[in-house]
């Protein structure tokens, strides 16, 4: 589902510079994103290419969301490509819709030379790392570290709150949230304890007491318990999640990028 | 009432077991967030050891099991670790082993009452997973050895991966082809002892990393899948007998939630064996509770006299080395976990 709206694209294949894929979500790059993927692209030699993914096309009114996503890519674009310019990076950007997985899938192996790609944070690595025949880097903002060990410039931004800042925010709100949620749960059914418990005692068609009650408890309880390990800070192994996903797909993978030919 | 339930009595609810049973879910929901199953074996005896009847404890415990294990098993797919395939077909097949392990239980309540079925389930719990986990132990401490991360598929698997008999299924999370016929009989027995001791993984994981040849950590996230499934269709007969207890249900419940996510943090850091070298330990310690606790059971349905004395030793014994199980179990994984943490904070 990728839209033909490229810029600046060199015409042959051969022509093509190696760049980086950068992949956003939305219609707008995060700085710490920018920034990162600028810094790598500089000290390997290589272009940039942003793909703005719309992940969710269908969502509200369409024509209107795919205008205010235009519009917005192309503001952005243009920011990105400034900041590009002004370290002497080749820039280009396209536009996608859909799973951002699929559209990195389109790009790399759509005839441009990717040599790796590197993430917007707010898109899943995993799935994306499974599928992707080149090296994918998320960017970590969690602790407030850039990948690859990179410290984020979390005071550029002052009064803003940064990407860190804002994750950890909404993993408190949902612990709290789901955690008042879950408690009130627990304290509905223990002061009515006996009731309930006679209730799916019966058995029967009352079966569906406990199968209801124990659905709902999982969903609102387990939302609390995931929020709450992640608020502690104790969260999977980046590394051995994307390591693994790397390792299990690679014998399928085919290399799908452009490759050098040389007329002597 | 319908059926069996009318001999059963709840029990009642103090403080001590209201925080032995969270405490127990949490190490419970540890271990089979790590191991893909296995809170059930420690919460089954657990249950029982606090006077819960043995068909009370199983279906409680199922209950608690399939939402557990449906947390636990989005957790692991996040991860990349799940064959959804392999375990809703798996899980299926399970259904029928529940179906015929039911049947059986509830014959046995019927003819020889609670402690005839309490026996029952203790004997099942010993013989397999004497035999299971001590196979394990030993694919474990040779992995442990060589070094190396997990073990090549079996002869076993390959022979029967080699054999193409219609229907063959292919799972491409699992890396693994083979006909449905090897999948139904590993399905069908875990289904059974899923329904005889609500923990069906001990034949699950190891039949599906032994016979199926599929690495330790996608089947240990597989059977999460398995447990859901099966897990559902039990409840729901249980339920139907009227014999879950509900709040024990939730109490056991809420501390497994914490645990099932922190097992399935966990995976993510840990060398594969280490999954089966937990397994093997966990199961083996259990083993060897259950088989203390025989005597009560033997001696109420006056097949043997040990004596009030002798049995309510054994008992208390029985009780410490299940919590030692518990706190081994828990303790393996959270120090190799926490271990492999701080190696990646420092890298």
């Amino acid at each position: 589902m990728l839209d033909a709206t490229r810029r600046d694209t060199p015409e042959t294949p051969t022509a093509r510079p190696h760049q980086v894929l950068v992949v956003v979500r939305g219609a707008s790059a995060g700085r710490a994103l920018g920034d990162y993927a600028l810094g790598v692209a500089e000290r390997l030699g290589l272009g940039v290419l942003a793909a703005y993914v719309d992940t969710l096309p269908r969502y509200g009114d369409r024509l209107s969301r795919r205008e205010r996503f235009a519009a917005g890519v192309a503001g952005d674009a243009a920011a990105f490509g400034e900041n590009a310019a002004a370290r002497g990076i080749g820039f280009e950007h396209v536009t996608a819709s859909g799973k951002a997985s699929e559209a990195v899938l389109a790009i790399v192996h759509g005839g441009r030379r990717i040599d790796f790609v590197v993430l917007d944070p707010a898109i899943g690595i995993e799935e994306v790392a499974r599928r992707s025949p080149v090296p994918v880097f998320g960017l970590r903002v969690a602790d407030g570290k850039g990948g690859r060990g990179r410290r984020m410039p979390q005071q550029r931004n002052p009064g803003r709150l940064t990407m860190s800042e804002r994750s950890r925010k909404r993993t408190l709100a949902r612990t709290v949230v789901f955690g008042a949620a879950a408690v009130a749960l627990y304290a509905a059914v223990f002061t009515h304890s006996d009731f309930i418990a006679d209730l799916s005692a019966k058995g029967g068609f009352y079966a569906v007491v406990p199968v209801v009650t124990v659905f709902l408890f999982s969903y609102v309880h387990g939302s609390f318990t995931g929020a709450f390990w992640s608020a502690l800070g104790i969260e999977a192994s980046k590394g051995a999640t994307a390591g693994k996903q790397a390792t299990a797909g690679a014998a399928k993978r085919k290399d799908g990028r452009a490759v050098a030919q040389v007329n002597a | 009432m319908h059926g069996a339930g009318e001999m059963i009595t709840f029990i009642d609810l103090n403080l001590y077991s209201i925080v032995f049973l969270f405490l127990v879910g949490f190490i419970g929901g540890l271990v089979s967030g790590f191991i893909g199953s296995g809170g059930a074996f420690v919460l089954t005896p657990g249950m029982m050891s606090l006077g819960v009847p043995g068909p009370v404890a199983v279906a409680s415990n199922m209950c608690h099991k399939f939402p557990k294990a449906l947390v636990g098993s989005i957790k692991r797919y996040r991860y990349g670790q799940v064959d959804v395939k392999l375990g809703v077909i798996m899980g299926l097949f399970a259904e029928i082993g529940v179906q015929v392990g039911i049947m059986v239980q509830t014959k046995i309540l019927e003819k020889w009452g609670e402690a005839g079925s309490n026996l029952y389930v203790s004997v099942a719990f010993v013989a397999v997973l004497l035999t299971v986990g001590s196979f394990v132990m030993r694919d474990a401490l040779r992995l442990a050895r060589s070094g190396e991360s997990d073990g090549k598929p079996t002869n076993l698997c390959k022979r029967l991966q080699a054999i193409e008999l219609w229907p063959m299924l292919t799972f491409k999370r699992a890396g693994v082809r083979i006909s449905l016929w090897f999948l139904v009989p590993v399905a069908i027995a875990t289904g059974m002892l899923a329904a005889t001791i609500a923990v069906g993984g001990f034949i699950g994981v190891p039949g599906l990393m032994y016979v199926i040849g599929v690495t330790s950590i996608v089947a240990s996230a597989t059977e999460l899948v398995i447990a859901f499934v099966m897990g559902l269709g039990g409840t729901l007969i249980w339920a139907y007998y009227g014999m879950v207890d509900i709040r024990l249900t939730l109490i056991i419940l809420g501390g497994s939630l914490f645990g099932v996510q922190l097992g399935a943090i966990g995976t993510t850091y840990v060398k594969e064996y280490m999954i089966k070298m937990v397994m093997a330990v966990i199961m083996l310690i259990v083993a060897l509770s259950r088989f203390l606790a025989m005597p009560k059971y033997l001696d109420k349905l006056s097949l043997t006299s040990f004596g009030d004395a002798t049995v309510s030793v054994l008992s208390q014994t029985s009780f410490a080395v299940m919590v030692v199980a518990l706190l081994v179990g828990a303790g393996i994984i959270l120090a190799s976990m926490f271990k492999a943490r701080r190696l990646e904070n420092q890298a």
